[in-house]
């Protein structure tokens, strides 16, 4: 038994209140720049000076790549704190790139553009770069602390989060597409069952190990069952044959969630498994 | 330092520095078109 408590270990926060995401836009600058924009066509058709021409609009497209630079990189951190587990962001450091170029973006377009000296330029670069730094702050830390104590990496966590997660938004597109409110409702359960235990498993990584078949080949299985259920509905196939295995899966489903939520628990593994294969063979002899 | 001072201070820099160099530019363009053109009023007159 591993010494660390459980759920200890990778959560950033074991309280429910919600977490204060960062804003991801960079609109600020992709607004403030417009006038280089402007100028630098001013300039090129109105018999200006090519150099500002030149200058304001690399200026523009630089500080614009900047921008973009930036904004992925806040989405990114974004996306990585809506899960309670710390994660490695990202291999590229889009802000702190953003930050660089825009400090390059703005020396360009004193230089060239405003008609700066070169002492100014510089100066102007590097308070736009400290001006990014501040409001937008730096990339996440890379590398999760605690990795190996807990046997999966938070990568792998996040994964078969994600996949989840998509599966479940599959499930509900299918559900929105059965009109049978009985059936609908059990599904709406069936999901509400499946975010708690992936809640389970956000808490404490560790019981990956032993949600890892359901989240990821069951949840499967449920996903394709529901949506062949809906489509029936669709070409208008279905039949009361179709209903009653599909009713006879769906209880199979309730009863592996809460078998499932239980056993996450009680941390027995081979009983659960042994469950699950159970379920996989009733799945395939139903042929919803 | 808090983290709303820190991004005010960083907000002011950036709009100074950003707007500064774009409006910086945008005067720069109109006056070099009215060097080579002369101004409006002058050719009127």
């Amino acid at each position: 038994m591993s010494e660390l408590k459980r759920g200890g270990a990778r959560k950033i926060s074991n309280t429910d209140e919600p977490r204060r995401l960062p804003r991801t836009g960079a609109w600020l600058l992709y607004l403030l720049p417009l006038p280089m924009l402007i100028g630098s066509l001013i300039a090129l058709f109105k018999d200006g000076k090519a150099s500002v021409a030149l200058g304001a609009g690399v200026a523009f497209a630089v500080v614009m790549l900047a921008a973009t630079l930036i904004r992925k990189g806040s989405e990114i951190e974004s996306q990585a704190l809506k899960r309670k587990i710390v994660r490695r962001a990202s291999t590229v450091p889009y802000k702190l790139l953003g930050i660089a170029t825009l400090g390059v973006g703005i020396f360009i377009g004193a230089l060239l553009g405003s008609g700066e000296s070169l002492l100014m330029s510089l100066l102007l670069g590097g308070v736009a770069s400290l001006g990014g730094l501040l409001v937008y702050g730096l990339d996440p830390a890379r590398t999760a602390p605690d990795a190996p104590a807990i046997g999966v990496t938070s990568e792998e966590v996040l994964e078969i989060l994600n996949e989840a997660d998509n599966k479940i938004q599959a499930i509900e597109a299918a559900r929105a597409r059965i009109h049978n409110v009985e059936l609908k409702d059990r599904l709406r359960n069936i999901i509400t069952g499946v975010r708690e235990i992936m809640g389970i498993v956000e808490e404490d990584p560790r019981d990956l190990r032993r949600a890892r078949k359901f989240l990821r080949t069951y949840l499967d299985g449920a996903q394709r069952v529901t949506e062949g259920y809906a489509d029936s509905h669709k070409y208008g196939q279905e039949s009361s044959e179709l209903e009653s295995n599909f009713r006879n899966v769906l209880t199979t489903i309730e009863t592996v969630i809460g078998e499932q939520k239980q056993k996450l628990l009680e941390n027995n593994l081979t009983e659960l498994d042994v469950q699950i294969e159970v379920l996989q063979l009733q799945l395939e002899k139903e042929g919803v | 330092m808090p983290e709303k001072l820190k991004k005010a201070i960083g907000v002011v820099l950036l709009v100074m520095s950003v707007s500064g160099v774009s409006c910086g530019s945008l005067l720069n363009a109109v006056s070099s078109h009215t060097a080579s053109n002369g101004s409006l009023v002058e050719r009127v007159k």
